[in-house]
């Protein structure tokens, strides 16, 4: 269930250096870098878009578009990845059967890529991605951002992509900003009026 | 500006500050930001980590927190706030979170209830509170920011820690 509904969150702050004029140029927007589902026999591995925020199946209508002054959407990512003490036993098999069928004592270097391939596009095959949505939230008014998870590897592809949907910048922003007002190089711990800091 | 890790010292300040807040009223006028006033106290459970350079740390977990002496000789002794949980009450509303030094953030809100049963004002009424609560906090920084450069802060800070 979308967090924007139920449970604890977690954001990661941005303002946008501008917004779009109007919901269909946003629609527009989302429409163009929209959440494309991953194919088993796709070469890709993942696959990152806009989808709608309450309903994550959602990338073509994004009828949850606008709440109030906020424009709420979702970002999707869908990823396929195998560890290696997954794919060992696959592989193994396979490798086995390859030199049994073939009467080879060794497996040359590249033969052994093309092995590994097809036993993962196998594994695609037989499971699903693992999926995750992180929900956005818009303030048209303040144009600050709320990206609803402070992972790092998350924030730095939504960034990436949110630049890029709405051709704008995004600038974090953190509860002390006011010191760029007071000047931060001017402040200086007290600390060291209190406790002998070694 | 200086880099976010360059200021982290304001972090740990900041939280210290919640602290000795929390132990005393608890209430912050913010009436200047048009904002009313918040009442904030550190609940359940506080992580102090030495900044005299012996790797000390230590979290205490109690639902009280600022009566516990431990928790001010801790104090007395270097070891100061790294992170907290934290209870904010603003017009009636109750948030919780986690709050962190450094670098300065907060996460794991629990967001008030306000009753809404359609979805769509639910959602609203959410994304209005987390954008809520980050105004306030900038608006609680900036007080804290404010009072650390008064000349009697640091002798104040002393006297309320009794050292």
């Amino acid at each position: 269930m979308t967090k924007l509904l139920k449970g604890s969150v977690s954001t990661t702050l941005f303002k946008s250096n501008k917004v779009p004029k109007t919901i269909g140029d946003a629609r527009e927007c989302l429409e163009r870098f929209a959440f494309k589902k991953l194919d088993p026999a796709d070469v890709r591995d993942e696959s990152s878009g806009w989808v709608d925020a309450v309903l994550c199946f959602d990338s073509e209508n994004f009828s949850s578009l606008m709440h109030d002054r906020f424009f709420v959407f979702a970002m999707r990512t869908d990823k396929y990845s195998f560890s290696a003490s997954q794919l060992r036993p696959y592989l193994e098999e396979a490798e086995f059967v390859f030199k049994k069928e073939n009467n080879l004592e060794y497996i040359a270097a590249q033969q052994k890529k093309e092995i590994k391939e097809q036993v993962i596009r196998k594994l695609k095959s037989n499971s699903y991605p693992r999926t995750t949505v992180v929900e956005v939230a818009w303030d048209m008014e303040s144009r600050n951002v709320h990206f609803f998870t402070q992972s790092g590897a998350m924030v730095a592809n939504f960034t990436d992509m949110f630049e890029k949907t709405f051709e704008t910048t995004l600038e974090n922003a953190y509860i002390f900003d006011s010191l760029k007002k007071m000047g931060a190089d001017k402040v200086e711990p007290v600390f060291g009026k209190i406790w002998s800091i070694k | 500006m200086k880099n976010i890790n360059d200021i982290g010292f304001l972090g740990t300040e900041f939280l210290l500050w919640l602290y000795w807040q929390s132990c005393e009223e608890g209430t912050i006028s913010l009436e200047d930001q048009g904002l009313g006033e918040v009442h904030i106290s550190i609940e359940e459970s506080i992580t102090l980590v030495s900044i005299t350079g012996d790797g000390y740390s230590e979290t205490v977990k109690s639902q009280e927190i600022t009566e516990l002496k431990t928790v001010r000789e801790s104090i007395k002794a270097g070891r100061l706030p790294d992170s907290a949980k934290i209870k904010l009450i603003s017009n009636e509303l109750d948030y919780q979170f986690q709050i962190k030094a450094n670098p300065l953030k907060i996460s794991a809100v629990k967001l008030p209830l306000t009753g809404e049963k359609e979805e769509v004002q639910v959602i609203s009424s959410r994304i209005e509170a987390v954008s809520k609560l980050e105004l306030i906090m900038k608006a609680v920084f900036d007080v804290f920011l404010i009072e650390r450069e008064k000349k009697s802060f640091a002798n104040d800070l002393k006297k309320f820690l009794d050292m």
